[in-house]
């Protein structure tokens, strides 16, 4: 009996050992392996075109231009400002109800 | 009769209330957005300087210094002619949607005007028919009712026939775009132009 509760130990040990080792060398490789990071593309940036050239006073000009665009569309709300009166002038078109008299 | 004229008395003021706030705000929001291209336009100016402030000192020779004094000269017309041309459009509309707006106050005031004057005539009507015939109630009532119904509807049909405000309003933006769009393609053509001039000026080279 002892002799065998003796080998069965053993084996215990061997396999935790095993089992312990083997979770070592995953922890080792898991840590030690590089992730290959995906290089990162620098996104292609527009140089812009140096100062003094008349590239970048293009620019300057077309970035006006667009600009004054921008601003010229935000009239587009002057349409639903200006109508916002209808409502209250139909009102008037309820300030009594014959039906009732 | 009292409590009818005091409605549409109390409706009208309620009316003018949202037209004043109404062309207050217009006006605030186009004070904002002119403010706004001024602004921008100041610093494009300064941007601008200091690009043909460089330009020049790449000029090596009398030809080319010429040659940018010229291009410096052509673009800044061709810049100060597209932003006339441009606000010229921008303040024909806000005096089109100006008139629109009194226009459709007119039409509001005069189509309340009717009404008002409608119900106070069949209420007098009303009046001199039972003065004149009071066994006759009846009839003088309902004849009461249908003309104040009349003025009633006539109102709201008015007011309904009435909607061209907003197509008004989309036409002038639509002229107004055009002549923006017109005034910045003939602006880029122009610097386009100038551009090919002074390169030619400088042999073709990069500047």
């Amino acid at each position: 009996m002892k002799k065998n509760q003796a080998g069965f130990v053993d084996m215990m040990l061997v396999i935790i050992i095993a089992v312990l080792l083997l979770g070592m060398c995953y922890l080792f490789y898991k840590h030690r392996h590089v992730t290959k990071v995906a290089p990162t593309t620098a996104k292609s940036q527009s140089i812009p075109p140096a100062i003094g050239s008349t590239a970048a006073i293009d620019n300057l000009t077309s970035q006006e231009v667009n600009n004054e665009t921008a601003v010229d569309q935000k009239h587009s709300g002057e349409s639903a400002t200006a109508q916002s009166a209808n409502s209250a002038a139909a009102n008037i078109g309820s300030a009594y109800n014959e039906s009732s008299l | 009769m009292a409590k009818i004229n005091t409605n549409i008395s109390s409706l009208k003021t309620k009316k003018d209330t949202v037209v004043n706030a109404r062309d207050k705000a217009l006006a605030a929001d186009q004070a904002r957005w002119d403010q706004q291209i001024k602004a921008s336009r100041s610093e494009w100016e300064r941007q601008r300087q200091v690009n043909f402030t460089k330009l020049e000192a790449k000029a090596s020779t009398a030809v080319q210094v010429a040659a940018v004094k010229t291009y410096e000269t052509t673009l800044t017309n061709a810049v100060n002619t597209r932003r006339s041309a441009n606000d010229a459009a921008r303040t024909n509309f806000k005096n089109g949607v100006a008139s629109a707006l009194a226009d459709q106050q007119a039409t509001i005031n005069s189509q309340t005007a009717a009404l008002s004057t409608a119900v106070s005539n069949a209420a007098t009507t009303a009046q001199a028919s039972c003065e004149a015939n009071p066994s006759n109630s009846s009839a003088i009532h309902s004849t009461f009712v249908a003309s104040l119904k009349t003025a009633r509807e006539s109102f709201v049909n008015d007011r309904k026939a009435d909607a061209k405000l907003g197509d008004t309003i989309k036409q002038l933006e639509q002229t107004r775009n055009a002549a923006i769009k017109t005034a910045n393609t003939n602006f880029q053509a122009t610097a386009k132009a100038a551009r090919t001039t002074l390169k030619n000026s400088f042999g073709n080279s990069s500047i």
